[in-house]
């Protein structure tokens, strides 16, 4: 149980993962031990939650359960491409959480132990679009080579009009420092309300994000 | 008469810099300089211009090379030691605070005879010793801007919509409206004692904060996609100070935006106060700075940047997003079709085609020519669209459809 977040953030499933590296270096107890990368943790390396943050754990999440479906996924051992340009609207922190939870870097990441761990270029950004509606991602295993690719349709959200366009009253408020303490509240439960919406109920998940493999 | 041939192609821009302005500041009056380079040097006869004192002719302009013949039209009045040492008496003075119109006059003829290096040097001499850049900016560069602004004005380049500069300036106008409203009620709030006395005012303020708060994507727009190019082209300081009055506003905006919206917060007198500092500043500054941009920033853009750093800009300042004020004409999208299919590609067009205002405007990227959609819009929408090629192949081909009836 974290005491510093909401109550919701301890309902968000946690995403395992084996990290190799770290059992060598001996940071572990066990060598074999499992890392868990909560919402929490994600929260934290983003220093901020929103919708997208939320959408891509769940990216995150739904694409390594269905490249994993009996094992936990190894860390550092998926290569991530983000079908965008990485100063392209919110491509670039999306970026951040896939390689915060999978390893995969971009071209400042670890090199390497020899020629084993390397996390440099696993992480990807392609300015093309797959899907004009949609932001695309494709999750790789190095292991087998078996893909996934990640449709996120963020704008078919399940997510009240009225409550969206209360957020676009409140936001500027907010961040300039020009709400009332009722307003910052309304603002905060209004945002969370949404990424709750989106991290912990899935609410109508299939609309707005698919999961494909993808056939060699 | 003496020529000097200084040829620069090929070298780096520091060392093309110490072979340049050195030579051209060392030119008698009747000598000439002649400069050899591989591009059109756009920002720097831009800046020889304005200092008024070259005659400038080209000898050759391009394809392969440009010369551009400097010849020096007037004496300078005295050496530049001695200059240094009277401008920087004069700083003194208008560093005191009340300047007499007599300073600010000595000032103008000063600066008439004074070139923008020495400026500079004389400049980074009083930052040394403890001036701050805040009181040279304030007091120095408003003086020689009231010298220039008739002739930056007279000799604008203007461009049309949906040109990023079209935009910047059409929201400028209205920025320039939302200040001399600030300006206004700044000056009524001089005469009221209470809150009773302003009236619908406190809810005025808070409009105009609003509208300034959200000039922010203008302010971004400019420093992502036009200050960051004009530093790779080599234009360094002009965007530098853009970038620092944007720092000054945004701490005002700020601070006005705070105060607007918590206004119940404060005593009357203490309200007042902060909002006439910040009103009367911004007023004053951000409109000597929208000239600035407008005359000086932007024409240096307009000159150095090519058709397809525009087109780049374009997408920038799309993705970026513009304020709630910008015209509605500005609201134009990119329809990068080679990542659609085919036989979906007509359809996203005349969907946005569609959702398009008259005035809008959407750019659309092929792999081809789309003469074929040219046709069908000329079938079934004569005089009501404007078709504009920014890019004619050879791979890729870019079209601006307007909206124009």
């Amino acid at each position: 149980m974290n005491p510093i977040f909401r109550d919701f953030f301890n309902d968000i499933k946690p995403i395992k993962m084996r990290e190799q590296l770290v059992g060598i270096s001996g940071a572990f107890r066990t060598e074999d031990d499992v890392l868990e990368y909560s919402f929490a943790d994600t929260v934290k390396m983003a220093g901020h939650v929103c919708p997208t943050v939320s959408g891509a754990y769940v990216s995150c999440q739904k694409a390594l359960e269905k490249l994993y479906p009996d094992e936990i996924p190894v860390r550092g051992d998926i290569a991530v491409t983000v079908y965008g340009a990485p100063d392209d609207g919110v491509y670039g922190v999306i970026g951040q959480v896939f390689s915060f939870v999978t390893g995969a870097a971009p071209n400042t990441g670890f090199k390497g132990l020899g020629t084993r761990f390397k996390r440099k270029d696993l992480l990807k950004f392609k300015d093309e679009r797959i899907d004009p509606s949609a932001m695309c991602f494709e999750f790789r295993r190095l292991d087998n080579k078996k893909a996934v690719l990640v449709k996120f349709y963020s704008h078919k959200i399940p997510y009240p009009r009225e409550k969206e366009a209360r957020i676009g009253e409140l936001i500027q408020k907010v961040v300039w420092d020009g709400a009332t303490g009722a307003e910052k509240k309304e603002f905060q439960e209004l945002w969370t309300d949404k990424v709750k919406t989106i991290v912990l109920d899935n609410k109508d998940i299939d609309k707005w994000m698919k999961v494909e493999s993808v056939i060699q | 008469m003496a020529i000097r041939t200084v040829d620069v192609r090929g070298l780096e821009h520091s060392e093309r810099e110490m072979l340049i302005f050195p030579g051209i500041e060392e030119l008698k009056p009747g000598d000439m300089f002649r400069l050899v380079v591989e591009f059109n040097p756009i920002p720097l006869v831009f800046m020889l211009k304005a200092r008024e004192e070259f005659d400038l002719k080209f000898e050759k302009e391009g394809p392969e090379e440009w010369i551009l013949n400097v010849n020096r039209i007037e004496k300078s009045k005295a050496n530049d030691s001695t200059k240094k040492e009277y401008l920087k008496k004069l700083l003194q003075e208008l560093k005191k605070g009340s300047v007499s119109e007599k300073t600010k006059e000595q000032v103008r003829e000063f600066l008439s005879t004074v070139d923008a290096k020495t400026l500079g040097i004389v400049e980074q001499e009083l930052i040394k010793e403890g001036v701050s850049y805040e009181e040279i900016r304030t007091n120095l560069c408003e003086i020689h801007l009231d010298m220039l602004r008739d002739s930056l004005a007279a000799n604008r380049i203007e461009v049309q919509s949906p040109h990023p500069v079209h935009t910047f300036m059409e929201e400028h106008k209205v920025i320039l409206k939302s200040l001399e409203e600030l300006g206004r009620l700044a000056k009524r709030l001089k005469k009221a004692g209470s809150f009773k006395d302003v009236g619908d005012d406190v809810e005025k303020l808070k409009e105009i904060s609003h509208h300034l708060v959200d000039a922010e994507s203008h302010h971004q727009r400019e420093e992502d996609c036009l200050f960051t190019r004009l530093e790779k082209h080599g234009v360094v300081e002009p965007p530098a100070i853009m970038k620092m009055d944007h720092e000054e506003f945004r701490k005002r905006k700020h601070a006005l935006y705070k105060l607007a919206h918590h206004h119940g917060d404060y005593k009357f007198e203490e309200y007042k106060k902060q909002a006439i500092e910040y009103g009367e500043y911004l007023e004053k500054e951000l409109t000597n700075h929208i000239f600035k941009e407008d005359n000086i920033i932007y024409q240096i853009c307009l000159q150095v940047f090519s058709p397809e750093e525009w087109a780049e800009v374009k997408k920038e300042c799309d993705r970026i997003g513009y304020c709630c004020f910008s015209p509605a004409e500005m609201e134009t999208h990119t329809l990068d079709l080679r990542a659609i299919p085919p036989f979906q590609r007509h359809h996203k067009i005349f969907e946005m085609w569609d959702g398009l205002k008259k005035g809008g405007s959407f750019t659309i990227i092929n792999d081809h020519d789309p003469k074929p959609l040219c046709y069908q819009f000329e079938a079934e929408y004569k005089n009501q669209y404007d078709w504009k090629y920014e890019q004619e192949g050879p791979k890729d081909w870019m079209v601006t459809i307007k909206k124009t009836g």
